[in-house]
């Protein structure tokens, strides 16, 4: 009975707290980009959507957002393998293994503050560069905010990412005896380098995919770093929905919701890729 | 489960403690009884802050005062009109009874909108017994954006746009749409517009000037005029941007960030619709002492901010009292000090008692601003609320996302 | 000793410990004028204010850490109960993936599909409707969290307790949870930061009128008060950091279903 009575509430609580916000923010947001709902509403149309693939900012808003994801992953998932396997010690023993924890104290909104005082053009880092005469005026020192390329997004998310991903390491490293495979491989005669990139990468990488597909997923959604430290065009998905939602034109709220919905299904999809490849513990 | 039928219970509670609104009737109360009502209760009010002097002047003035005259608590909450007009068009289509908002700050474009979803209550500002100080003959208090209010928001203050640079750096500031084209040639990545409401300013001022003045977009919004100057400075934009700061590839979302590159050095221009901030910025140190003040030749864009209560405002009478307090002689005098907000206020001088006249002429006097006489001659309307709401999106459409 | 090994890891370091360090330089400041490296003026005033009664800041201190609280309780001990559920069910895969969903989302994109209906049930605007909103991404962590530590081993040690004779509470009580309790511990701080943490939903659905501290981070941004809005930061990082000198375990937040080790 009491087993019972635990049960429904479990299954009640997953129901209320993740199953029906989806289910009624995904049919609200649809019904409302087709024109069903909303106080100016048309009747159905399908006119947002046409526009959401015939006007290129929408999809170059979504490969931007990718972009950005990837390159900061990219950085920071190969600087943590090259750390974590170098100097897999210092990590877990002495002060580093603390100051690396640091990073992870760090909510969005703080590191991006954060790195704009740091990066903008009258920054700590711009007043260095003038006390040390490299640059003699505010002008001089280089657009790393609100730039071109992001740079100041991909540093932000590499702070926050590249300690997350050396833990993670680490952490592989000890329980997945790496250690024991290695020295089997060098004992048959491979060498330090041939056992690092053919056993220890490879293992890491696989053992971390769904962590990285995960952090890939965080980024692309991520709405204070670009919110704060990105450009106006092209803008990321999450910045770029907001807007359309919350601007103005009354008649772009549709468009809003169509991207949201947009946004919704690639996330799904990638979370069905990455659940496929994992195993449950109650599995193994 | 126990616990969980209890957040359950409650949750349902919550959702179905919905109040019938009634409906103030004025014709049938007296003020006396307005205040009665008021007394004890809470306020929210939605409005911009992204101005320090204004949010000292209301935490610092406006709220203990309405504590202590009325037994009025006054929420203060962060939002512009776009985040107004969401929010309450979420609740229309929610429908909602008692708004989250019974007050805010508004004016043309927002107010526009608002009136269109149907979400602001009035007319009510007969009412209000202050409503006899102010200024009505006044065509800007009047008329927001062209817009006959007819009671549906509380006149607040006067604003006028105006530009702002360094004299020490810049020996002829730019007025005129030629000048700037030369100006931004010769000195590229010196100049930006936010994206929020002091851009557009810029921008209408701009369209102003291309019309050969005001009297050409006078009146309802007329698509072919629109087009016709809009198509004309979009080009001239596209043609310059690469001499704006960062290429033209960005621009700052709010003008805070405008006046923090201007006091930097990283800027060379800044704008303004509060009329004291210059003279605020250079007092703390903020702004170079030799900045100036100056009208661009389109003229100075002249209009007025409001106080709107909305249709489901949980306690109308307290928003009521709330009103009547800001257009009081003694919150406009504060509010037109430029220690702490510095606007011009919407009262008629000639309607004070003796006593209020001396203290509005005994406020400290503007060094850096623009002067009544300077801006008499200056001073064009706010065309209609249509052609912000184009300029917004156009910029964006016609300007920011072209490569 | 200047090795390039020791110069990366000196260099990994400082820029751990160099954004704090200047986030409290600039909390003390005031008059920062460029080019100069230091600020005009340092004092303790800013943070004195704090003290005052009635200090904003201080206040939207105390709401953040109340709707914390809250949402670490409920999702930890709501995780935990679902996350067994889940785990031993014949669809665990697919009960999972909706764990998945609501978390893996942009909260504020999240926020504004959802704020017609926290406003339809007079909810938007209230903590209530904050807290609620959050566990919508909380639970589901602690859900995906949990899911982990319900391995075969669990299920054969609550299976022989059975067989012995003993039933589930006493499963519970003597096996169960001494062996979650620092699973437990783990999972409410991490909900806690979750919460701590948290902005879209909190700004969306909480209308501005509930102030917690990422809230008034914001809000000082915009206002361009990067004083006040340093001070903020360093409060926000207090606890994250606090917890860090506790148990370095508290904050290491990996979304795993992984065999817990």
């Amino acid at each position: 009975m009491q087993v019972r009575a635990i049960n429904i509430a479990a299954y009640l609580l997953l129901f209320v707290f993740a199953v029906l916000p989806l289910a009624a923010g995904f049919g609200y947001a649809f019904m409302y980009s087709i024109g069903l709902t909303g106080a100016l509403q048309t009747g159905l149309t399908f006119e947002h959507w046409q526009k959401l693939f015939t006007d290129d900012h929408v999809l170059g808003s979504f490969g931007y957002s990718a972009m950005i994801a990837l390159f900061s992953l990219l950085l920071s998932v190969s600087a943590a393998l090259f750390v974590s396997l170098k100097y897999p010690r210092s990590f877990s023993k002495g002060l580093l293994s603390y100051l690396i924890y640091l990073p992870l104290a760090f909510p969005a909104m703080v590191a991006a503050f954060f790195f704009f005082q740091f990066m903008s053009k009258a920054g700590i880092l711009s007043r260095i560069f003038y006390r040390l005469h490299i640059t003699s005026a505010i002008e001089q020192f280089p657009d790393l905010v609100n730039d071109k390329y992001g740079i100041a997004m991909i540093v932000t998310h590499f702070f926050l990412s590249f300690p997350f991903f050396i833990l993670l390491f680490i952490n592989l490293y000890k329980t997945e005896r790496i250690k024991e495979y290695i020295l089997l491989a060098e004992s048959l005669g491979a060498s330090k380098v041939q056992s690092a990139f053919k056993i220890v990468v490879p293992m890491l990488l696989q053992k971390s995919l769904h962590n990285i597909i995960l952090y890939f997923i965080f980024i692309f959604g991520a709405y204070e770093i670009p919110v704060l430290l990105g450009r106006s065009n092209p803008e990321m998905v999450s910045v770029l929905a907001v807007r359309k939602l919350q601007r103005f034109n009354l008649l772009d709220i549709p468009q809003g919701y169509a991207i949201a919905i947009l946004y919704s299904v690639f996330v799904f999809a990638l979370i069905l890729i990455m659940m496929r490849k994992r195993k449950l513990a109650y599995d193994v | 489960m126990k616990f969980y039928s209890f957040i359950f219970s409650l949750i349902i509670l919550v959702a179905c403690q919905q109040p019938k609104q009634e409906n103030l009737n004025l014709d049938k109360i007296s003020w006396q009884k307005i205040e009665e009502k008021a007394n004890g209760a809470n306020v929210t009010m939605m409005m911009y802050q992204g101005d320090k002097k204004v949010n000292r002047y209301m935490n610092e003035y406006v709220v203990p005062a309405l504590k202590k005259q009325y037994n009025i608590t006054l929420n203060i909450v962060p939002g512009q009109g776009k985040d107004i007009v969401n929010n309450l068009m979420s609740e229309k289509e929610a429908g909602k009874q008692n708004s989250e908002i019974d007050l805010c700050w508004i004016n043309g474009e927002t107010f526009f909108q608002l009136r269109q979803i149907d979400a602001l209550y009035g007319p009510y500002t007969d009412k209000l017994p202050n409503a006899e100080y102010v200024d009505w003959e006044n065509p800007v208090i009047r008329y927001d954006f062209q817009q006959d209010i007819n009671g549906y928001e509380t006149p607040w203050g006067e604003s006028f746009f105006y530009f702002i640079y360094d004299s020490a750096k810049v020996q002829n500031p730019p007025s005129s749409l030629d000048q700037w084209q030369t100006w931004w040639k010769q000195n590229p990545g010196k100049f930006t517009l936010a994206t929020d409401f002091n851009g557009m300013t810029l921008l209408k001022s701009w369209l102003v000037e291309l019309a050969g003045g005001i009297n050409e977009l006078d009146g309802k919004f007329d698509e072919q005029k629109y087009e016709k100057y809009a198509t004309q400075l979009w080009k001239i934009l596209n043609d310059h941007k690469q001499y704006f700061w960062k290429k033209g590839e960005t621009f700052p979302s709010g003008n805070t960030s405008i006046a923090q590159m201007y006091s930097s050095g990283e800027l060379s221009f800044t704008s303004s619709f509060n009329d004291a901030d210059i003279d605020n910025k250079v007092g703390e140190g903020v702004f170079p002492t030799s900045s100036k003040a100056y009208i661009l030749s389109a003229g100075s864009i002249h209009n007025t901010h409001y106080v709107g209560i909305t249709s489901n405002a949980p306690n109308k009478e307290a928003a009521l009292v709330v009103c009547n307090f800001l257009i009081s002689p003694e919150a406009q005098v504060k509010k037109n000090d430029i220690t702490l907000w510095g606007s011009r206020t919407v009262l008629a001088y000639d309607k004070l008692d003796k006593e209020w006249q001396q203290k509005f002429d005994a406020l400290p006097k503007r060094q850096y601003g623009i002067t009544p006489e300077q801006l008499k001659s200056r001073s064009i309307k706010e065309p209609e609320p249509e052609y912000m709401l184009r300029v917004f999106s156009d910029f964006r459409k016609k300007v920011i996302e072209v490569n | 000793m200047f090795k390039p090994g020791y110069i990366v890891k000196v260099g990994i370091g400082i820029a751990c410990i160099i954004p704090i360090l200047l986030l409290f330089m600039l909390s003390l400041s005031k008059n920062w004028v460029y080019p100069n490296f230091f600020p005009g003026q340092v004092s303790w005033q800013n943070w004195k204010e704090l003290f005052t009664p009635g200090n904003s800041i201080t206040l939207s201190l105390l709401t953040s850490l109340s709707i914390a609280l809250f949402v670490a309780i409920f999702s930890t001990v709501g995780g935990f109960v679902t996350s067994q559920l889940i785990a031993y069910h014949a669809y665990r895969k697919k009960l999972l993936f909706l764990a998945y969903l609501p978390f893996v989302l942009s909260p504020v994109i999240l926020a504004v599909c959802l704020k017609f209906y926290f406003i339809k049930m007079n909810l938007a605007g209230t903590t209530i409707g904050v807290i609620l909103a959050q566990l919508i991404i909380a639970f589901p962590y602690s859900i995906i969290f949990f899911i982990g530590f319900w391995n075969q081993q669990i299920k054969q040690f609550q299976a022989m307790v059975n067989t012995l004779g003993g039933n589930n509470l006493y499963a519970f009580k003597k096996i169960i949870f001494p062996l979650s309790k620092p699973f437990l511990l783990v999972c409410f701080f991490q909900s806690f930061l979750i919460s701590w943490f948290e902005y879209g939903l909190t700004s969306v659905i909480g209308y501005g009128k509930v102030q917690t501290l990422t809230i008034k981070v914001y809000q000082f941004l915009v206002e361009a008060n990067i004083f006040y809005a340093a001070l903020s930061c360093c409060i926000l990082i207090l606890p994250p950091v606090l917890l860090l000198w506790m148990n370095k375990k508290f904050i290491f937040r990996e979304v795993s279903d992984r065999v817990a080790d």
